[in-house]
């Protein structure tokens, strides 16, 4: 046992000697890899905020109001497209279009036609709220941003007040505008 | 391993060329492998200019294995097997409860040095490793970069942070070849008698 001790005591005066040495090695270590780590975490969060290429990525719902939903995730789409653009490109869109307005009026998607009190309600997701608000604008003038997500409602609400509306999605929280 | 990109033992392989027979051999060996592997990749032929860059980034290690062999580690090399026995470090009667608890602290005293022996070492050889990585991937980043941007510093920035990711798989990669590979493969070849 005394031998053992007297081993550690020499180890230990030896090993301060060099302690230092092997600590400092592995702060450089460490300091290179966090270093470079810290540069990968620069460049994803520089391809996670910009556009994809030049082109914008567009997450879209469309509620067909009969139990079916379709989500159109990551849609790139050129930076000049408005909303309405998107949506014709992503399914098939029966409008009209109002010159005086310059504004399409959805009458169908993809054959889900409006009848009676039933049409196509506009939503958009509020990143601030977490949460679905009816679009004050038509999607003509809705101008795209990278990663927003939008979507389109087909439902009956008792009245055209936005604020008796559904949100697309079931039990979501529905804000009555988006928060600045 | 051309399917794990950026994950080479080549680097190792010139760095040990140098520690183990000199820096003309470790050099030679780094231009030959990326003059075959600049032209004969599946990735598509380097440039000239680029390729000069990485040959140049390559010596990097040849001359870590180089100066790593001119300190006194190479005096410190655990080459002689001086693992100590039972019958050895234990004269005591063996049937007594104090002889066998001696026993077991030997064996496990033994096992700590060589385990402190064996990790001071590769610590060592990976931090070179690391070292030279990193100068090898700074310089062949900025090179990437340098006929693309408007200044110097244009390109040394756009390189490091797009070639980041890249970079760290071959750090982190080279960082275990070299702690793992480098100092078994030399303490190998000395107890052969070679280099």
């Amino acid at each position: 046992m005394a031998s053992f001790g007297s081993y550690v005591l020499k180890s230990a005066k030896s090993s301060a000697r060099t302690r230092f040495f092997y600590i400092g090695l592995i702060v450089v270590i460490a300091l290179v890899l966090a270093g470079q780590l810290g540069a990968y975490i620069q460049l994803e969060g520089f391809f996670r905020t910009s556009s994809n290429g030049g082109y914008l990525t567009i997450d879209t719902l469309i509620n067909y109001g009969n139990g079916t939903s379709r989500w159109a995730n990551k849609t790139h789409v050129p930076p000049s497209w408005n909303f309405y653009d998107l949506t014709a490109n992503i399914s098939k869109v029966e409008a009209t279009y109002t010159s005086v307005l310059n504004e399409h009026f959805i009458q169908g998607i993809d054959g889900v036609r409006g009848s009676g009190r039933s049409y196509w309600t506009l939503w958009t997701f509020c990143d601030a709220g977490r949460g679905w608000a009816a679009s004050p604008v038509g999607a003509d003038l809705i101008r795209l941003k990278n990663r927003m997500v939008l979507a389109w409602y087909f439902q009956a609400p008792p009245t055209s007040d936005p604020s008796t509306w559904q949100p697309p999605v079931p039990s979501a929280t529905k804000l009555s505008s988006c928060p600045r | 391993m051309i399917g794990i990109v950026n994950v080479k033992l080549m680097d190792t392989l010139v760095f040990l060329a140098a520690f183990l027979f000199g820096l003309r051999i470790g050099v030679g060996v780094a231009v030959v492998s990326w003059g075959v592997y600049g032209f004969i990749n599946p990735y598509g032929a380097d440039d000239l200019i680029l390729l000069s860059f990485l040959v140049a980034g390559e010596c990097f290690y040849a001359i870590t294995g180089f100066a790593l062999r001119r300190t006194s580690l190479e005096r410190e090399l655990p080459v002689e097997k001086k693992y100590p026995t039972r019958t050895a470090m234990v004269p005591a009667p063996l049937r007594t409860l104090r002889a066998r608890i001696a026993i077991r602290l030997t064996s496990f005293r033994g096992f700590v040095t060589r385990l402190i022996s064996y990790g001071r070492l590769s610590l060592l050889f990976g931090t070179a490793g690391l070292l030279s990585t990193l100068a090898y991937d700074v310089l062949t980043n900025f090179a990437s970069w340098l006929f693309k941007t408007p200044s110097l510093y244009s390109a040394l920035v756009i390189g490091l942070v797009t070639g980041a990711p890249f970079a760290l798989v071959h750090e982190v990669s080279n960082l275990f070849f070299f702690a793992t590979i480098a100092p078994a493969t030399i303490i190998a070849s000395r107890r052969l008698g070679h280099g």
